[in-house]
């Protein structure tokens, strides 16, 4: 009952509240409330010839928009915001920012400071028809606010972000910044739990709530409504042989109004990585490794409301399989809105394919998908 | 018929009946052609006596100064065959020829027939036994000096077939369409190649120190052993009296010196060398938003090289040890590395004793690596790879055979720890049919096969094999003759301790790499000479085919690149070179040459197809000589086609442009007593075309450098 008044009523909330954004770059058509196939998948392939690798919902036609070399791109995921895809090159790839039009299949480039290491860029509401990019600058604790209009492009920056920003949004007149509490300048370790900075447009006074249990050089956040969740990746020790975790992934829900942690769901026992995406069903999507002996890749569907795990079978992750039966692992998992699930799995040369499982977890698609495959969003 | 050679002591014959003058003595290597210092001369009027006297020779080259009428001479070197050099229908005349005596090394089957007429030294073909069917070419120190090299990657740039490239410091070498870590350097035969990255680097050795440099393409399995699936870069050392010095564009200040000697009965040397650049060229950085000229920054280097060697009757002793430091620069875009700093140590030590007719050869080699991060102190890295070999070699009827074990050894930052143990026993032999001679002309024919057994430790038993043939048509004094040849191989390259390191468990997927295997390596083509008055011509062409099976090729994983086996690589291609020389006299000589490679070098995964990284599919490159007198100039012409630099299906907004690079020198000798001395001036990249070897990172445009070099003149 809950799950389908969340599978039905999300995505409408979502579309509707996406409704002021819409014309900002670019703009979608009118979102019918009955579930849709997707307009088409994007993947990231971030490595070896870094670019967007796109296909429709059916058949093997792709077409690769190309972003640069591996000097100049080295991001690990994307956003895709009403046809705009955003995405960002580290320190060790130049400090770029990457602005793509799905529509057009073309690619703005836009320096940002030096050494900042930007982390990741998102949509946010523009003025007088100009589009304007935020990007969390890592190394800058700052936040960037591009502006592009007339195709020349201003940097406004917002100081003071926290240790290592990550991610943000907007939300009622503010800028709220994730940080990841973790000390990106040097080796990314984990320095306590990751914090939502809350940074007025008027006024000088912050807020900072803090994310108990919630860790990792990285995560995400994502709005619906009211609420925000935000997730961190867990914290592990890489510097030496074996690996050992320290704290595995979660996600925290925050009450955007009240300001206050309405529940964190610690990831499962042993794992590592988790990062979320919403799904067009109105589940979360969280993709990690299984543990940190095999790195097998695991995707978990969570209900909105409680963050509970719904799995379908014994273990917290989805059961997938082929059509054989043969149990199948994939990385990056997203719902579209029929509910079937679509991820990417890189195989020998680092291969990219698209795999696609319907409701019941069964696979129904598997199509060459460029190479070098590390982030998919569903349009 | 094929006729067996072996034990027949091939003599070099002549008479230096009416000597009025001391005729002058050159020892050679037969394989590579590089001189050879330290041989030991024995006079004997008669082959079974005791020698009269005897004679070292310090140099190459060195004048006979006891041969009476009637001698015999006996030439012997450490690692090498002795000759006789005896009576001959044609006399000497001193005035005019020099003595060209090649040494045979111990390591090369017996069988082979070689020339050892008496003549005047000219360029000449290789006739060992592990040249034929190979496409081999060499080049001397002098001779690159003189066309404006100033350092062995210089040198090197110089060969044809070559493809260089280099982006920090170090420097890669693609031979026949290879990946980097599939060509074997060696160093007077002692590898070059690092342990833990199967690569070599060669920019910290003194030129000082280096005679000659020597390129034979295609898979040596026997010889080299693993990883010389493209080739070998040989270098040989040589004890010259030399000191340099090198000014040049972006900072460059440049010092080397050696010299030897010879003392109780050996021959010594030593050299060393200094380098200074900051390397601060301009260039366009259009990797950022916006194209924009920038100055590279952070792209300096230091470096120091000794090296020092004894070289006796029964043992040899040679040490090699360098040190450098340098900005890593990152690439044109990134401002992320610009503080960051790498130091290389180096040391290899060699020795070699002569063992009841046999040969015993021990190495070692050490490597570090030092990275620091003064922005980000916890990522300062450190490795140490470490290598230890020995060898014993001989001959016994008509097979050459070899012997030999190691070990290596990688530690480094992270718990990286890694070693393992090997071996192997290798024999060849040769035949050649006896030289079906005429007084127009004659023919002759050879064969060369070789086993090659490997066990190393976590890799199992590798077996190889090489048969190479060579049929030779000359006609009178072998002026002009046309050769044809064949060659096919198996190689194997077994992973390197990083490779071995980053397939561990801790990636994506516990896997244990195999050993890449060359199923096939095969060329067929022709070589011809043709002599006529002063003018000779030479050209030489192949096809070659080379499959690759369980490449290995690093691939992203979860936390980077992972090396995998990777599907097959298949490489089919063609490549020739042409010669032209004039010499009008002595002092005024003419020469043009050229040469083309065209690979289609393909990994086969899957549905993916990905050509070879930085291997362009037409290659070549040009050089007119020009002397006159005491005066050189040199014109050097290197291009590439358009070459891929992912590893990922060809698509041309991931392959760096075509590129033409000029490069000019001129040389002037000033002869002084007891001393040589040559400046030169060089300007490479005349053109100043904005280029790149490795994408992302910038090469320098036009630069200029001027030389000047002392070497010292036996009397």
């Amino acid at each position: 009952m809950i799950s389908r008044l969340v599978r039905t009523t999300l995505p409408a909330a979502a579309a509707l509240l996406a409704l002021p954004f819409i014309g900002a770059c670019g703009a979608d058509q009118i979102v019918d409330t009955a579930p849709q196939p997707p307009r088409g998948i994007v993947i990231l392939d971030g490595f070896i010839q870094p670019g967007y690798t796109f296909l429709g919902d059916t058949g093997s036609a792709s077409t690769k928009l190309v972003l640069g070399p591996t000097t100049e791109f080295d991001a690990g995921g994307f956003t895709l915001e009403r046809d705009t895809l955003l995405a960002v090159s580290s320190r060790g790839a130049g400090d770029l920012l990457y602005i793509a039009d799905v529509r057009t299949s073309s690619v703005r480039r836009v320096q940002l400071p030096a050494r900042s290491n930007p982390g990741k860029a998102r949509l946010f509401p523009g003025n007088n028809g100009a589009t304007r990019v935020a990007v969390a600058l890592r190394d800058a604790s700052a936040i960037a606010m591009v502006t592009l209009a007339n195709g020349v492009s201003s940097q406004l920056t917002i100081g003071n972000a926290g240790v290592c920003p990550i991610d943000m949004f907007r939300f009622d007149n503010a800028t709220w910044v994730v940080d990841a509490n973790a000390n990106c300048r040097v080796d990314f370790a984990v320095q306590g739990d990751m914090r939502l900075i809350r940074i007025p447009d008027v006024g000088s006074v912050r807020d900072t709530i803090t994310l108990v249990g919630v860790r990792g050089s990285d995560g995400s956040a994502l709005v619906l409504g009211e609420v925000a969740y935000v997730s961190g990746i867990g914290d592990a020790n890489f510097a030496s042989f074996p690996f050992s975790l320290r704290t595995p992934g979660a996600i925290a829900q925050v009450d955007l109004r009240t300001r206050q942690v309405s529940r964190t769901r610690p990831m499962p026992a042993n794992s590592f990585g988790a990062r979320t995406k919403l799904g067009l069903d109105g589940f979360l999507y969280v993709s990690l490794f299984e543990d940190l002996d095999s790195f097998t890749p695991r995707i978990l569907r969570a209900r909105a409301d409680d963050l509970t795990f719904v799995s379908g079978g014994s273990a917290p992750w989805l059961a997938l399989v082929d059509t054989a039966g043969n149990p199948v692992t994939c990385d990056n998992g997203q719902a579209d809105a029929l509910g079937r699930v679509h991820c990417i799995v890189n195989g020998t040369g680092s291969a990219t394919s698209l795999l696609v499982f319907s409701q019941s977890g069964v696979q129904v698609r598997r199509v060459p998908a460029g190479q070098g495959g590390v982030d998919l969003a569903i349009r | 018929m094929m006729t067996l050679l072996w034990g027949t002591m091939v003599s070099a014959l002549f008479d230096v009946g009416a000597l009025h003058q001391t005729p002058v003595l050159c020892v050679q290597d037969a394989a590579t052609g590089a001189p050879l210092t330290g041989a030991h001369v024995s006079y004997v009027s008669d082959p079974v006596a005791i020698a009269r006297d005897r004679q070292l020779l310090v140099e190459a080259c060195g004048p006979l100064t006891s041969l009476r009428h009637g001698d015999h001479v006996t030439v012997a070197r450490l690692g090498y065959r002795p000759q006789i050099v005896t009576r001959r229908e044609r006399p000497v005349d001193a005035s005019r020829d020099t003595l060209v005596v090649s040494l045979v090394a111990l390591s090369a089957p017996p069988g082979t027939t070689w020339s050892l007429e008496t003549r005047i030294v000219t360029a000449r073909r290789n006739d060992d036994a592990t040249t034929i069917g190979r496409t081999t070419q060499s080049l001397d120190v002098s001779d690159a000096r003189a066309a404006g090299a100033g350092t062995v990657n210089g040198m090197i740039a110089m060969l044809p077939y070559v493809s260089l490239r280099s982006a920090r410091g170090e420097t890669g070498l693609s031979l026949r369409g290879s990946r980097r870590e599939q060509v074997a350097i060696t160093l007077d035969g002692l590898p070059l190649n690092d342990p833990a990255t199967g690569i070599a680097d060669v920019s910290d050795v003194p030129l000082a120190s280096v005679r000659s440099v020597t390129v034979q393409l295609g898979a040596d399995p026997v010889a080299t052993g693993s990883g010389a699936s493209g080739g070998v870069l040989a270098l040989t050392t040589g004890r010259q009296r030399v000191i340099s010095t090198r000014l040049g564009a972006f900072g460059q200040r440049q010092l080397e010196a050696a010299w030897g000697g010879a003392t109780a009965g050996t021959v010594w040397h030593a050299s060393a060398a200094w380098r200074d650049a900051d390397n601060d060229y301009g260039f366009v950085n259009d990797a950022g938003a916006e194209s924009q000229r920038e100055v590279r920054v952070n792209n300096d280097e230091q470096r120091l090289s000794l090296s020092a060697g004894v070289l006796g009757a029964r043992a040899q002793f040679a040490l090699l040890g360098s040190t450098g430091t340098r900005g890593m620069v990152g690439a044109a875009n990134v401002r992320a590395f610009d503080a960051d700093r790498a130091r290389t140590d180096r040391l290899l030590v060699r020795t070699q004793f002569a063992l009841r007719g046999t040969q015993l050869l021990a190495g070692a080699r050490w490597f570090a690596l030092e990275y620091r991060d003064p922005v980000r102190p916890a990522l300062d890295a450190r490795a140490r790879a470490s290598a230890a070999d020995l060898e014993w070699r001989g001959a016994a009827r008509h097979v050459a055979w070899r012997v030999g074990g190691g070990a290596d050894q990688l530690r480094g930052t992270g718990g990286v720890a890694q070693s393992r143990w090997r071996s192997f026993l290798a024999a060849d032999r040769s035949w050649a049919s006896k030289t079906n001679g005429r007084p127009r002309g004659g023919a002759r024919t050879q064969l060369n096969a070789g086993l090659r057994l490997d066990v190393i430790e976590g890799q199992g038993a590798l077996p190889t094999f090489s048969l190479a043939g060579e049929h030779r048509v000359f006609a009178r004094r072998e002026a002009s003759a046309v050769t044809l040849t064949g060659r096919v191989a198996q190689a194997v390259r077994v992973p390197t301790l990083y490779d071995l390191y980053f397939s561990s468990p801790q990636r994506l997927f516990v896997r244990t790499l195999a050993p890449e295997r060359v199923t096939l390596d095969a060329s067929a083509g022709a070589r011809t000479q043709v002599g006529a008055g002063r003018w000779t011509a030479s050209s030489e062409a192949s096809l070659v085919a080379r499959n690759t099976r369980d490449a290995i090729v690093w691939f992203p994983g979860n936390f980077g690149f992972s090396p995998a086996n990777v599907g097959v690589e298949r490489l089919r291609g063609a490549e020739g070179r042409a010669e032209l020389r004039h010499a009008r006299d002595a002092r005024s000589s003419f020469a043009l040459s050229s040469w083309v490679t065209a690979y289609r070098s393909t990994l086969v995964s899957g549905d993916l197809l990905i050509p070879t990284p930085y291997v362009p599919r037409v290659a070549g490159g040009g050089q007119v000589r020009l002397e006159h007198g005491a005066r050189v100039g040199t014109a050097l012409l290197r291009a590439m086609g358009q070459r891929p630099f992912t590893a990922g299906p060809r698509n041309p907004a991931f392959e760096l442009p075509q590129v033409a690079l000029l490069d000019l020198s001129l040389a002037q000798q000033l002869p002084w007593q007891r001393f040589d001395a040559l400046v030169t001036f060089a300007v490479e990249n005349v053109t100043n075309v904005a280029w790149q070897s490795v994408r992302g990172f910038p090469s320098p445009g036009r630069s200029w450098a001027i030389a000047f070099t002392l070497r010292h003149s036996p009397p």
